[in-house]
């Protein structure tokens, strides 16, 4: 089965025109109708807007019977979405069960007849208490919703607050896994909970929603005594104030109040649970430089005094990018580099920029932590070496600590890159997937290269099928979608058949590869 | 049982041992029904000091106990359900706790109103829920003295097209909404369509808005229909060729107050439904957005705006004092009709503009000071009658101040008879027309006791009333009844003079 991952979909539309205009011959065109449907139940859907997506884009909705008619459509490819309040279009999902197989629709000489299927929305509801049963008016619920994204596992967050009964609802969700984290309110002190009543998002229970499903969770929230935690933040840059906001160790935001006063610098938190905390304070100055700190604060069943919390700039980050030849005009923005961040609960990336004239390459607001560092050279060069200070960026991770001196990253190019051409098997040639590639003696993250489906009457295809690669051991696996695969995971990987390739400098390979279905 | 978190040392003198301590006990119960309130939060806050507080958490029975407290007053507050309340709360005026010999301050009652709530759905023609929209919460009430339709709340709808208001006091409401039809499509013209501004039960102007009347603690659950009409097109002209221009749409609501109304479409033209509507416009000069001012126009059919008639509203003047103006000062306006306030900050030269002021009928005083008062005041562009500042569609208003030092505060008793009223609402009626819309005001405390702060010198008349609620006590036809039984003094008092004022029942 195909899945054309959102991504994958934008550049579909991107290609079909251009691929249909080629051609320089004016069409036919028929009238198109068609019905759209709630996949579960078949049931037509009423008042449906239908948008159709060809050379030229048009919209109809659908009459009481679920049935919508689009007049003057010229013959060749187009592709349908379909929306309506309560329900969403599979074609919108990451790779799922629910994805349909062929995300596009041929208009001919013969019925133009669809039908569009639409999927009922999914729903969490519930209600949270204190310890006495009393509800909980604006607790905060953080809907989680496990993804991965770029190859990294992370949880998207949608939060919604509880009425005064302390009833809470989160409607049309997409199918998925979910965790639910419930923290109470600033006026009553109560531990936070993962549901059903876990303390860290390891032990919570995790909830597979299937579409229109609707899952119940009721949390009764442990009334605890607040604790007074006091303090002061040295070193703000500006008048501007500080943020001041307090995570758990999963990262999730919490709401305890917190007050800071700029004159002397000193912070209030009244009322704060017993647990560990990170006090995560942040400002900027009159010159847009950003500043933070991060201190892990211990409330354990009393006040916490005295806590002093440095601000340090955000690091900049200078590039040096020694090119394999001289440097042509626009050349320094033939790569793309990117920090990602390694240690955080929350999954973070800093892309480099570019600034000033002459161009300075720079990685700005560097927060400190550990980093990994991604490098994609095009124009026929890749990565050679990249370095910070002593440290070998290909193979060891960058250290930045609080108040650290920043050393320049010098990234070192190569024109003797490798290239790795992939092409599917004859049987998939009409399909849309993705080639991971990844790199077995380096640190660096997998490469990923799209496989465009072959069209029908297509006579070229304008994306590249092959990558210049750093000499060097890979493993390469084949996809029908990256969406919703934790790739960057080794042994998320382990699980799908590869093929092993040692490429030598200036070598051309081509693979044929056979598609998985991501798990 | 009461569970206590004392802070003891906090609100004690270091010599403790020697001074009489007192209590203040009592009871919180839910208004109405008198139901005991379990696990509510109740505050003590030193009237003097501030900083010295005191908290606990009442009982099964809704009871509290604070000991060990020197004499003073103290500040109730009760917290409960993710709402707090002062005791006695009437527009940020309470009824402080006096503790002393002789005082019982032990047998409170606390009544916490639950509040009311306005909860609803939005649903199109076809049955549908309307998410994104924006639903606006009017109240009719009277507030410092004034029949006013003020702003009481704004909220988004969710994918479910559902909203909810609460924490409402009982009283007067009004509903409006706007919103964009999920399916509307500028580039198809069966699909080019948008919502009229609505208001509950379904019309679409200010005057057919139907009041929803909330009783105390009442929960009343509406339903509001928006039905999508054919977008008339207004196209902007004016502009410079690919001059970027943002333009917001509004409606003057109930009470005057603003509707924020969307236009959609691409830069240079707008699409929204028939309607009257006020047109605001930025554009952008050389990196810059700069305002070009407002318009009002009646969106009949496809139209055409000429931003050169575009005009700005504004205020500009200047304070003069003897002496330095303090920094941080600032002119506090206040619409009479919807209560919304500006403050417009007062240079060190004593300049003042504001180029962003909205038509309407206004109040003025000095603001972030406790030291100046307006002593004189002459207007061009505007007039001034009876402390109401009428400013009209494209007035260039400049204001000429002078202010002054010398307001004081006057302390006194409210009596029925000889025994002191607690929680009676105290007024100093200004005999100036210069002051007409601004009323000094207090509420006694449990002994009787008040302070009417910050009063410039003049002729006022000192009024008590034992039922202060939704008193309109700055409008003439209300007011004076109750003044030939009030007290007339000239401000400042004579040196430690206090007032003894008796109470007038509510008329």
């Amino acid at each position: 089965m195909t899945r054309l991952s959102p991504q994958m979909f934008r550049i579909f539309f991107l290609l079909l025109p251009s691929a249909l205009v080629s051609a320089q011959v004016e069409p036919p065109h028929h009238t198109i109708t068609g019905t759209v449907v709630n996949a579960l139940t078949g049931e037509p859907i009423r008042h449906a807007l239908v948008d159709l997506h060809g050379i030229v884009q048009k919209s109809a909705l659908t009459g009481p019977d679920g049935r919508f008619q689009i007049e003057d459509v010229a013959e060749g490819q187009v592709m349908f979405s379909a929306q309506k309040p309560g329900f969403f279009d599979p074609n919108s999902l990451p790779a799922s069960q629910w994805s349909p197989s062929i995300p596009w629709s041929t208009v001919g000489s013969a019925k133009n007849d669809f039908l569009l299927k639409l999927l009922p929305g999914a729903r969490l509801l519930g209600r949270v208490t204190n310890s006495d049963g009393e509800p909980l008016e604006g607790a905060s619920l953080h809907i989680l919703n496990e993804r991965a994204w770029q190859g990294h596992k992370q949880w998207a967050n949608n939060s919604v607050n509880a009425d005064e009964d302390g009833l809470f609802r989160a409607d049309d969700l997409t199918p998925g896994r979910y965790v639910v984290f419930a923290h109470g309110p600033q006026a009553e002190v109560t531990a936070p909970a993962y549901y059903p009543n876990a303390p860290d998002i390891e032990s919570a229970q995790a909830i597979d929603l299937r579409p229109g499903q609707e899952f119940r969770a009721d949390f009764r929230l442990r009334s605890e005594r607040g604790y007074r935690v006091t303090g002061q933040i040295l070193g703000v840059p500006s008048t501007n104030g500080v943020g001041l906001s307090f995570q758990n160790a999963d990262g999730e935001t919490l709401q305890f109040q917190v007050s800071f006063d700029a004159a002397n610098g000193q912070f209030v938190a009244p009322s704060v649970p017993s647990g560990t905390w990170t006090l995560l304070a942040f400002a900027g100055d009159n010159e847009g430089h950003q500043y933070q700190a991060r201190q892990e604060i211990s409330v354990n069943h009393a006040d916490v005094a005295n806590v002093q919390i440095m601000l340090h700039p955000n690091a900049v980050i200078p590039v040096t990018v020694n090119h394999s030849t001289a440097p042509s005009a626009g050349v320094e923005g033939s790569i793309v580099a990117t920090l990602i961040s390694v240690d955080q609960p929350i999954f973070q990336m800093n892309g480099m920029q570019q600034q000033g004239d002459p161009p300075v390459l720079s990685f700005l607001n560097v927060t400190p932590g550990k980093y990994k560092l991604d490098v994609q050279g095009y124009a026929h060069e890749c990565l050679e070496s990249a370095w910070y200070g002593s440290i070998d960026l290909t193979h060891d991770y960058l250290l930045l600590g609080p108040d650290a001196g920043v050393q320049p990253i010098v990234i070192n190019l190569r024109a003797d890159c490798a290239t790795l051409t992939a092409k599917l098997r004859p049987a998939d040639q009409q399909r849309a997937g993705v080639v991971l590639i990844v790199p077995t003696s380096s640190i660096a993250e997998p490469k990923v290269l799209q496989l465009q489906p072959q069209q029908p009457n297509q006579t070229f295809n304008r994306i590249p099928q092959s990558l210049p690669l750093s000499p060097g051991a890979y493993q390469v696996y084949a996809f029908t979608s990256p969406e919703g695969l934790e790739y960057s995971n080794p042994q998320v990987l382990r699980a799908y058949p590869s093929q092993s390739v040692t490429l030598a400098p200036g070598q051309n390979t081509e693979l044929t590869v056979e598609l998985s279905e991501p798990k | 049982m009461t569970r206590l978190l004392l802070a003891f040392c906090l609100l004690c003198c270091s010599n403790a041992q020697q001074t009489p301590t007192f209590k203040i006990a009592g009871h919180v119960v839910l208004h109405p029904g008198d139901r005991p309130v379990h696990g509510a939060k109740v505050s003590l806050t030193m009237v003097q000091h501030r900083d010295r507080q005191l908290s606990a958490v009442s009982g099964e029975n809704g009871e509290f106990l604070f000991y060990s407290l020197p004499a003073a007053k103290y500040q109730l507050r009760v917290e409960y359900r993710g709402a707090g309340q002062f005791f006695h709360d009437l527009e940020g005026f309470s009824t402080a706790i006096a503790v002393g010999p002789n005082i019982d301050s032990e047998r409170i009652v606390f009544p916490l109103s639950v509040g009311g709530s306005i909860s609803g759905s939005l649903v199109d023609e076809s049955g549908d829920p309307i998410s994104g929209a924006i639903v606006y919460l009017f109240h009719r009430t009277v507030s410092r003295g004034l029949y006013q339709t003020v702003s009481a709340g704004q909220t988004n709808t969710g994918s479910t097209g559902t909203f909810h208001f609460g924490h409402l006091a009982p009283g007067t409401y009004y509903v409006a909404v706007t919103g964009r039809p999920w399916y509307a499509r500028n580039e198809n013209p069966q699909l080019d369509v948008a919502f009229p501004p609505t208001y509950y039960s379904g019309g679409t102007s200010p005057e057919a808005a139907t009041p929803i009347t909330l009783e105390d603690g009442a929960k009343s659950e509406i339903q509001i229909t928006l039905r999508a009409v054919p977008a008339v097109h207004i196209s902007l002209a004016g502009l410079a060729e690919n001059q970027q221009v943002q333009t917001s749409l509004s409606q003057i609501g109930p009470g005057g107050a603003r509707i924020n109304v969307g236009g959609y479409g691409g830069n240079g033209l707008i699409s929204v439904a028939p309607g009257n509507y006020e047109v605001s416009a930025n554009v952008l000069n050389q990196n810059e957005w700069s305002e070009i001012g407002s318009q009002a126009v009646k969106a009949g059919g496809d139209s055409t705006l000429h931003l050169g008639d575009s005009v700005k509203t504004s205020i500009i003047g200047k304070v003069q004092a003897d002496g330095d103006l303090p920094p941080g000062l600032a002119l506090w306006i206040s619409n009479i009709a919807n209560g919304e306030t500006s403050w417009i900050p007062i240079g060190k030269d004593g300049s003042f503009n504001n180029s962003r002021t909205a038509p309407g009928r206004y109040s003025l005083l000095m603001g972030n000071t406790n030291e100046f008062y307006i002593q004189k005041l002459t207007v061009e562009g505007a007039s001034y009658t009876n402390g109401v500042l009428e400013v009209a569609n494209g007035a260039q208003v400049n204001l000429n101040i002078t202010a002054a030092k010398g307001m004081t505060n006057i302390d006194g008793i409210a009596l029925d008879g000889k025994s002191p009223v607690a929680g009676a609402m105290i007024l100093a009626i200004p005999q100036d027309s210069l002051r007409a819309k601004y009323t000094p005001r207090d509420q006694s405390d449990s002994d009787g006791t008040f302070t009417l702060a910050e009063l410039p010198p003049g002729r006022y008349t000192i009024v008590a009333v034992d039922d202060g609620r939704n008193l309109a006590y700055a409008e003439p036809g209300v007011i004076t009844p109750y003044l030939a039984a009030g007290q007339v003094v000239d401000v400042p008092l004579a040196n430690g003079s206090k007032l003894a004022i008796q109470v007038q029942h509510r008329r």
